[in-house]
């Protein structure tokens, strides 16, 4: 017999919709249950079958039907048990006096909790706009507090995930101020040696090797490790076993432990990859190869504070190799050590000031910097990954709690509004024998089921706001890697909607309970004892939130207008359709010819591409510092101390394929190789600098000051570009060909052109991808050992360079947003509140021939008056803060009127549509109702 | 056994919407649970929506009270599934169900003796 094939959707779905069906129907009384049995789950699996046929929207109506008759069975099954308790007692009906008779005291507490949660529900369901309000506005503040708390605590609270991590410390040569950075290997051993408070400083540094993949070469991060390195980090291979001291002997290090990660990717997990061997096609000192004795555990990452994330291969370290194992000033072992037991941070701090100085004194040419001299740091490695991002994270996150206030104070204004509408309901209650402290449990029960829902409304929010964090911070923002909601912060906001909901409840409950006392229904009406003061002190506060909005809003304002501007600047080349692919040769062109030719044949394989309009290189362009910057010495100029300028090293056809402007003279061509006369091309701000008016092409420079550096003739002068960031002006600076000049063994391709339909020009509508296939076939072609290590385009590349403004754009706005909603809810709930107050007065003057639009005016009026002085005072607070923000915008000045203005009127439109709706309701008010209520 | 109390229809009035609506369905024709609450929906022009909890809970009403019972008929044996049952109404049931529609029915010419059907949707 043939099977049928499983219908994967339906297979999928069913079985676990079942079985959280079969879970909740345990609510129902287990008669039901017995009785019909099985059948309930097929109906219920048809039902859903049916919903699904239909759409995802069916499926989650039948969700939300199915959990609201669930919970509707279960509060009215509290109150049948104890009703059926009742019934059940003794001899008929209760004695007068029985202290035995009465259901239990936590029965009757919980039987009352039932009932005013049912109460609370059926009163929800009366105003659902009220409803759908406030729990938006709770669900905002717990979303956003829930977001940050996830961020801080991922970021800044979790230890890092290293045995006893909190005694890890970080230990290297400090360049003026208390920051440990990189190590020299004979300051390393010396440190070990005579460091009693900090025990197994371990060291390690970082290399790339290239592996032959499955075809196609891949790039792998190898860090040689110092013997301690590891078991300082308090961690073993999960598989095989650690290196043995005779393993860090020269001669003795082809060993090597790898990631679990790696173990997985290229031998599927194969225990048999200990005795494998790792064959690396390239690398610095490429050995024949490394044996693999053990595997990493899953998980585990060497700290990122050291800049070895990413390392995927260990291998041991050997302390007396190569010039690094005598020169002091070859700095670049990371050390990292475990504080002795009882030892603080602060005590070792004390004993490195003392090294530092004998190490300053013993070796004083290799400690110099400068006027002064370098030092020693230690700090907790912990608190060095955490960086700067820990008083920047506090700082929001107390900004994210004013926030969560706001929405509190917000949220009791909607409620005491309620309340005013309420308090003939609880004068009812109040004489048909309800206590005061009944009265307020009520009150609170509903404020706090308010608050819970706002909590998981909030939640979901805080899961999206997660996201959306770590997709806005910078790539080296630290930690980001492992940030989610996890338990702990929903914990955390369960917790914080509780504590809300008593915040924001408990004012209106006592004042609301108040109307009890007072007998309201006799004097009628709405006198429930809110002062003038307190009207007031409404006001303000809705004030105070448009205020404190539009202070927020200029900010983000002014970081969205600077941001737009970034991304406008004319960087003085065409961004638009170029491509960068990074090449590192590394080893195996050790010579300055061979690098000249490896680049000139992989141009001339790019240049034929069909596509590609043309190809060029330069060593690295979009960074803030120049990696060159020599002496420039003119012809005919004798001078003590020549200027120096940042110089580039790029190919032929620079700046044709850049596109940038030439000014005058020539572009580079391939004829300006090796055999022919040297050539410079300047920057039009350098040929000012040194030439000022005169024409530049055709001098000559020199750019060494040995006594046989050739001359470079100028034969070009380019318009000025931006580089690096945008926000920096030009920079004079030159430009020599690389076939002249071949110092760099890694530099970027740069590829102009357009392949297909728009494949590279305008990177929003085309992908790089479709040429990353016949890029990555031209350098395998040329050198098949090589790793294609991607493309990326040169308008993804300039924006990298702006993550910090979009990050901090990013999070302006969205506070200034949230404040903007809570403020427009804080008007809402003024008005609402106000209007409810002035319920009979309205009536009376509609009695009196008022027009609904004359009573929409006067109310709109009254809110108004609010806006304005809350838009007044924030215009004020915006102007006196604009110093703040000086340098964090570009190309707008931090008083911008036109910012200010637009702003202001978003806010007030805003203010306005959530002050009408209350107008419309006073409108709709019926004198006759008005003042039969009194 | 029932009642004499119960066993009179009258005693059963007024059925709720969704009960008098479960028991008309049934009266077209035995159904089972999945079925019935399809029927419920169509015959109340879409606006009840049961879900399958209070489906069986006014089921297990229904059956206490005698006025629906288990139906012995089987849908054909390849499409038989033994956790399927039919239900059908019992004498009682249907006479419940005659006299609700009775009392509706008096209800409704005394609406139009009062003109009020004439003036729907004027009413505030």
């Amino acid at each position: 017999m043939r099977t049928e094939p499983a219908e994967p959707d339906s297979s999928f779905r069913r079985p676990r919709s079942v079985r959280i069906y079969r879970l909740l129907l345990r609510a129902y009384p287990v008669e039901i249950r017995t009785r019909f049995g099985l059948e309930i789950y097929e109906a219920f699996d048809d039902s859903l079958e049916e919903a699904t046929g239909k759409g995802r929207l069916d499926v989650a109506r039948l969700w939300l039907v199915t959990l609201s008759d669930v919970a509707q069975v279960i509060l009215s099954r509290r109150s049948t048990i104890h009703s059926s308790l009742g019934a059940r007692g003794p001899q008929g009906p209760p004695p007068i006096f029985d202290p035995h008779g009465s259901p239990p005291r936590k029965t009757k507490m919980l039987d009352t909790l039932m009932q005013d949660i049912r109460f609370s529900i059926r009163g929800f369901r009366h105003a659902p706009a009220f409803m759908a309000l406030a729990v938006m506005i709770v669900a905002l503040g717990i979303g956003a507090t829930t977001t940050v708390f996830s961020v801080v605590q991922g970021v800044l609270l979790r230890p890092l995930p290293y045995a006893d991590s909190s005694d890890l410390v970080y230990l290297g040569t400090s360049w003026g101020d208390a920051v440990p950075t990189y190590t020299s290997r004979p300051d390393f051993i010396d440190w070990k040696e005579r460091l009693t408070t900090v025990e197994s400083l371990g060291a390690a540094t970082l290399q790339t090797i290239v592996l032959a993949g499955d075809g196609d070469p891949q790039r792998v991060m190898v860090s040689p490790v110092s013997r301690d390195f590891l078991s300082a980090l308090g961690v073993a291979p999960a598989l095989g076993r650690a290196f043995v001291p005779g393993e860090f002997e020269t001669g003795q290090n082809d060993v090597a432990l790898v990631s679990h990660g790696f173990w997985m990717r290229y031998w599927g997990g194969d225990p048999d990859v200990l005795g494998q061997a790792l064959r690396p096609e390239a690398g610095p000192d490429a050995r024949e190869s490394y044996r693999i004795v053990g595997v990493m555990p899953a998980g585990f990452q060497a700290p990122e504070v050291l800049g070895l994330a990413e390392t995927e291969v260990w291998v041991p370290l050997p302390m007396d190799e190569g010039a690094y194992a005598t020169s002091r000033t070859s700095r670049n072992l990371r050390v990292v050590g475990r504080l002795a037991s009882g030892i603080t941070v602060d005590a070792a701090r004390q004993e490195v000031a003392a090294l530092q100085a004998a190490m300053i004194e013993e070796y004083p040419d290799s400690y110099a910097w400068r006027d002064s001299t370098v030092g020693i740091a230690i700090a907790s490695l912990h608190e060095q990954t955490v960086g700067e991002s820990g008083p920047a994270l506090w700082t929001v996150f107390a900004a994210t709690g004013l926030l969560l206030l706001i929405a509190c104070a917000n949220v009791a204004n909607l409620l005491l509004a309620r309340a005013t509408q309420r308090n003939r309901e609880i004068a009812l209650r109040a004489a048909l024998g309800a206590g005061r402290g009944r009265i307020v449990t009520q009150l609170l029960t509903e404020s706090a089921l308010l608050a819970l829902t706002g909590g998981v409304v909030g939640m979901l929010f805080a899961f999206v706001g997660v996201r959306a964090f770590v997709a806005f911070s910078p790539v080296d923002f630290p930690r980001l890697a492992t940030v989610q909601v996890d338990v702990g912060a929903l914990s955390f906001a369960f917790a914080l909607s509780l504590l809300t909901g008593l915040v924001f409840g408990y004012a209106p409950a006592m004042l609301g309970s108040r109307g009890a006392l007072i007998s309201t229904l006799k004097e009628g009406g709405n006198q429930v004892g809110f002062g003038r003061s307190s009207a007031f002190f409404r006001s303000s506060l809705a004030a105070a939130q448009i205020a404190l909005a539009l202070v927020l809003l200029v900010g983000a304002g002014l970081l969205v207008n600077s941001y737009a501007r970034l991304l406008a600047v004319d960087p003085g080349f065409e961004a638009d359709g170029l491509l960068l692919m990074e090449v590192d040769l590394g080893d195996p062109y050790p010579e300055g010819e061979q690098r000249a030719a490896f680049f000139a044949a992989l141009l001339g394989h790019i240049e034929s591409i069909p596509g590609v309009e043309s190809a060029s290189m330069v060593e690295y362009l979009l960074q803030d510092f120049a990696m060159w910057a020599p002496n420039v010495i003119l012809e005919g100029a004798d001078e003590e101390t020549p200027p120096s300028f940042p110089a580039h090293v790029v190919g032929p056809a620079f700046i044709e394929t850049m596109g940038m402007r030439l000014l005058r003279g020539r572009d580079f061509s391939t004829q300006d190789a090796g055999g022919a006369p040297p050539v410079v091309i300047v920057s039009e701000s350098l040929a000012r600098t040194l030439w000022s008016e005169s024409d530049p092409v055709g001098q000559r420079m020199r750019i060494s000051q040995s006594a046989d550096a050739p001359w470079l003739t100028v034969v070009g002068v380019a318009a000025d570009i931006r580089r690096g960031r945008v926000v920096y002006d030009p920079q004079p600076e030159l430009f020599v060909p690389y076939m002249q000049f071949p110092y760099f063994d890694w530099t970027q391709v740069l590829i102009r052109g357009e392949v297909g339909a728009g494949a590279i020009r305008g990177s929003a509508g085309g992908s790089p991808a479709a040429l990353a296939g016949p890029l990555s076939q031209a350098l395998l072609e040329v050198d098949p050992k090589l790793p294609f290590d991607g493309v990326i385009t040169m308008k993804e590349r300039i924006a990298s360079g702006l993550e910090s403004s979009r990050a901090s754009t990013f999070l302006a706005l969205s506070f200034a947003v949230l404040s903007m909603v809570l403020a427009a809810g804080g008007i809402y709930g003024t008005m609402m509140y106000a209007v409810g107050q002035r319920t009979r007065e309205i009536g009376i003057r509609v009695a009196l021939g008022a027009t609904s639009s004359s009573v929409v005016r006067l109310v709109v009026r009254q809110s108004m008056v609010i806006v304005g002085a809350g838009i007044i005072v924030g215009l004020v607070g915006a102007l006196l803060l604009a110093g703040l923000l000086e340098t964090a915008v570009f190309g707008i000045s931090p008083t911008d009127p036109l910012t200010y203005l637009a702003v202001a009127a978003i806010l007030g439109l805003v203010a306005l549509v959530a002050a009408y709706l209350p107008a419309r309701r006073a409108s709709r008010v019926d004198p006759l109702t008005a003042l039969r209520a009194d | 056994m029932q009642s004499s109390e119960t066993t009179q229809p009258d005693s059963h009035l007024p059925l709720k919407p969704a009960v008098f609506l479960v028991l008309l369905a049934l009266a077209e024709e035995e159904q089972h649970g999945y079925a019935l609450a399809s029927s419920v929906r169509d015959l109340s022009g879409g606006k009840l929506k049961l879900a399958t909890g209070p489906l069986y809970r006014h089921l297990q009403r229904l059956l206490d009270d005698g006025l629906v019972e288990e139906s012995d008929r089987r849908p054909a044996a390849d499409q038989d599934d033994r956790r399927r049952r039919y239900y059908r109404l019992t004498e009682l049931g249907r006479d419940v169900v005659a006299a609700e529609a009775v009392r509706m029915a008096d209800l409704v010419e005394v609406s139009r003796s009062l003109e009020l059907l004439g003036a729907q949707g004027k009413t505030r």
